[in-house]
């Protein structure tokens, strides 16, 4: 049999694809080595304890927290009580129900003794129709917003329009944030006002499984990595993309991801850019591109912050099947940010962000993962015909497997010299665990997934998936 | 499966990727062996806590230094400046001195004066919390840093230490360092002002710079223990610039004192809801039937924010405001009906859980 043309395509993918892991390979390193000087510079501001000034102060800019819920009877009544425990000298909680089918609205009218008002929020941005809106009578900055099912970013864009403060911190229902989280948040606005236009903060997995207590966080929640596989996997990934990705890219001023998680927004500017798009699956990515569009273009001054120390704690998918939709949608939300902000990538206007770090998006963020499967086909087609030997293997796993250990073990170095957030030696045994696991096996069913986002994404699919919850009870031991 | 290890036996890659992971477990290894050393070490010095902490307070009572036995540990510094943030007066003194006296003081001059920011930050943060007194020349050095916050910080260490001599480092540093965020200067002049009011006052009078006015206003709305400023707030109500015009506005909100009545009246109309809406704040402290006049006419106002402010003004004077107030009730086409029902429902729900 004929295998030439195996031989050509060997030599094409030694001509592409190996040179792109390269280029790929170095700029991981590059944010590696940023992320770390920016974590560092970060952890020493920690210590000069300009927090606890604050609060005495009282000249904190008003915060309203927008927390939209769908079907979260598990652990909405804990977040909510996390929220209103937040140590900040005026915020109001603002609970968006985007019609639940569960009993989670009934839940919160029981717990907080909410009754009907009839007040009628501006039609600022477009959002579903909304039913009622309540307030309650113990707790003065708790409103409830009822509306009609209309997707995350609706439901964002209904508590934007009731909003009453300035600033507005986007809050996932399923997530914790600690007691001084909003104020290590707000920092960047306090201290500049007039330029930040919005903040982040990092998202660290809660330990839901129950068995191991003892990294326990001041407000009570326990962030140690549990002893399954996929907890320690999830782990490490999680320290990676905050350590790494998000500090390297905020040393150079160029954040394009804040988590829908938690993150703080200047109100003025989410209304200018028309809030949050209906029907954009990566609805935090895509707005912070507008703003970022919106100020460069309008030649404003302006910064995003991304702060290591606001720490929310998220629910992590514990089985297989939930984890792939959750990634599967992340990377189609990629995509589909992207593409509604195609023209600002490769644009000088964009400056950084249009000319470094969109692009760095695009090319290893996005094609990543189709190259990576080429590069597997390519290399089992040219074992199986005899074309391939060893060290073509050899140096397909060094500069893909190889590499991605390293600069696992590199964010967890980081960790170590910097916020020692996971300081147990148990831990870290289960991060090295998670560092080896997470390349060898893993890392293959992740690239599945990826490309099945990028498919639907293609194929115009919007798939969300359910995810699953355990909820809070087993993370917060003492409520 | 000769040729495989022929082929592995010469290919330095297979080399490169044993050494990879022979690096990564050695790595491994010892992030694994210096976190149980540390812990180790923790342990052995947090058995002892208690006797150190009696050691402590022992010297505190008799101050009889040579029945002293500390480590001279990092440990034990943190633990001085951590009892040091719950003490004051007396017992403060006390720590400092045995601060000083174990060496960690010089240690933290050294530190400051150091290329190193990350010691120059740990021993200004514990200077700090002991509020030792620096000299002017270390405190230049201290100024000179590029790091905001690290300046940020030390500024405020400058005014808790120097208290009102602090004013002209701040001038300083405000005029040598322009891209100074807002907050800070704010923050700084705030702490200023809680002992040093004239100093804000001389200040207001001087400047030129419009935002720093701004600010100014703000920082007296915040710490409204001022005397003289009516004049100045007065002469800011002329200016063209609506940011002044609003902080004045809120200022006086603050310190009705500082504003006549009818002043505030002069922007009722004002094309700018922000400077409204600071009226409407501004108004609810005049329990004069001509305020109570103005809000009724903000209740109709095209901005929501505006109303809402305006009808939290009835509700503040409900006596004299009773009427309008009805008049809001009856009538459901009223633009701040629906707000007026939320005030009034949240009131007696409020009024029932008390």
């Amino acid at each position: 049999m004929d295998f030439s043309w195996i031989s050509k395509l060997i030599r094409y993918y030694e001509l592409i694809i190996i040179p792109y892991f390269y280029f790929a390979n170095f700029s991981y390193l590059i944010i590696l080595i940023l992320g770390f000087l920016n974590a560092r510079k970060l952890y020493l501001e920690t210590k000069l304890n300009l927090i606890e000034k604050m609060v005495t102060l009282k000249s904190l800019t008003p915060i309203s927290i927008l927390m939209p819920a769908y079907n979260e009877e598990k652990s909405i009544i804990d977040s909510v009580y996390a929220m209103l425990r937040m140590n900040y000298p005026d915020f109001e909680v603002l609970v968006c129900n985007d019609g639940s089918t569960d009993r989670t609205i009934e839940l919160l009218i029981s717990e907080f003794s909410l009754f009907k008002s009839d007040a009628v929020p501006p039609q600022l941005l477009p959002s579903a129709p909304i039913r009622n809106v309540y307030l309650s009578s113990v707790y003065n900055n708790l409103v409830v917003l009822d509306k009609e099912n209309g997707g995350k970013a609706d439901a964002l864009n209904a508590g934007i329009n009731l909003s009453q403060n300035p600033l507005i911190c986007c809050v996932d229902a399923d997530s914790l944030l600690d007691s001084d989280g909003l104020m290590c948040i707000s920092l960047p606005f306090f201290e500049d006002p007039e330029v930040t236009i919005a903040t982040g903060g990092t998202i660290c997995m809660i330990n839901t499984s129950g068995i191991a207590t003892k990294n326990i966080s001041k407000d009570g929640i326990d962030g140690s990595v549990p002893w399954t596989w996929i907890g320690m996997i999830q782990g490490m990934e999680y320290l990676r993309a905050f350590l790494v990705g998000r500090m390297g890219w905020d040393y150079l001023g160029c954040t394009t991801i804040i988590s829908g998680a938690l993150g703080l927004f200047k109100k003025e500017i989410v209304l200018k850019v028309g809030g949050y798009t209906k029907g954009a699956i990566g609805e935090d990515m895509e707005l912070l591109l507008r703003m970022h569009n919106y100020c460069l273009f309008e030649n404003r001054p302006y910064r995003v912050k991304f702060l290591p120390d606001p720490v929310c704690w998220t629910e992590a998918p514990s089985d297989l099947s939930t984890l792939g939709k959750q990634r599967s949608r992340w990377q189609q939300g990629l995509c589909d940010s992207l593409w509604r902000n195609r023209e600002s990538v490769f644009n000088r206007k964009g400056k950084w962000i249009g000319m470094v770090a969109l692009p760095y998006q695009l090319l290893f963020e996005t094609i990543s993962a189709p190259m990576e499967v080429l590069g597997y086909v390519i290399i089992s087609i040219g074992l199986y015909t005899g074309v391939s030997g060893i060290s073509d293997v050899l140096l397909f796993f060094g500069i893909t497997v190889v590499f991605g250990g390293v600069l696992n073990l590199g964010a967890l170095i980081i960790d170590q010299l910097t916020f020692k957030r996971y300081s147990r030696p148990q831990d870290i045994i289960k991060l090295i665990i998670g560092a080896i696991l997470e390349q060898v096996g893993y890392r293959q069913m992740h690239l599945y997934w990826r490309i099945r986002g990028i498919y639907r994404w293609l194929a115009g699919k919007h798939v969300w998936g359910e995810m699953k919850r355990r909820g809070f009870n087993k993370a917060i031991p003492q409520k | 499966m000769e040729t495989l290890n022929t082929e592995l036996e010469i290919s330095p890659l297979f080399s490169i990727l044993i050494f990879g992971i022979l690096v990564f477990i050695v790595i491994s290894l010892a992030l694994l062996g210096v976190q149980i050393f540390r812990e180790h070490r923790y342990q052995i010095f947090s058995k002892n806590i208690a006797k150190f902490e009696k050691n402590m307070f022992d010297f505190l009572a008799d101050q009889n230094q040579t029945k002293i036995e500390l480590p001279k540990t990092k440990y034990l510094r943190n633990l001085i400046v951590k009892l040091a943030k719950q003490v004051a007066g007396a017992d403060l003194e006390g720590l400092r001195t045995l601060y000083v006296n174990l060496g960690f003081y010089a240690a933290d001059i050294v530190s400051l004066n150091s290329f190193w920011f990350g010691a120059k930050v740990g021993a200004l943060a514990r200077c700090r919390i002991l509020q030792f007194p620096l000299d002017n020349q270390l405190w230049k050095k201290i100024l000179e840093e590029k790091n905001h916050k690290f300046v940020w910080a030390s500024l405020e260490y400058l005014t808790i230490v120097k208290r009102g001599k602090a004013f002209s480092w701040i001038i300083g540093i405000l005029v040598t360092k322009p891209d100074f965020g807002s907050g800070i200067i704010k923050h700084i002049l705030a702490n200023i002002a809680i002992d040093s009011s004239s100093m804000i006052y001389s200040l207001l009078v001087y400047t030129d710079d419009l935002r720093l006015r701004e600010i100014l206003f703000n920082v007296i709305s915040l710490y409204p223990a001022f005397g003289n400023e009516k004049i100045i707030v007065e002469e800011a109500l002329k200016s063209t610039d609506e940011k002044i015009i609003i902080s004045a506005i809120k200022a006086s909100a603050a310190i009705p004192s500082l504003i006549s009545m009818e002043l505030v009246l002069n922007f009722v109309n004002h094309p700018n809801w922000n400077v409204r809406e600071a009226v409407a704040e501004s108004l609810k402290n005049y329990d004069e039937s001509e305020a109570i006049k103005a809000l009724a006419e903000l209740c109709t106002d095209s901005s929501f924010i505006v109303r809402k402010k305006a009808v939290a003004g009835l509700f503040q004077s409900e006596n004299l405001s009773n009427k309008i107030l009805c008049a809001i009730a009856s009538d459901i086409n009223h633009p701040s009906f629906p707000i007026f029902v939320e005030f009034k429902s949240k009131n007696e729900k409020m009024r029932e859980a008390a």
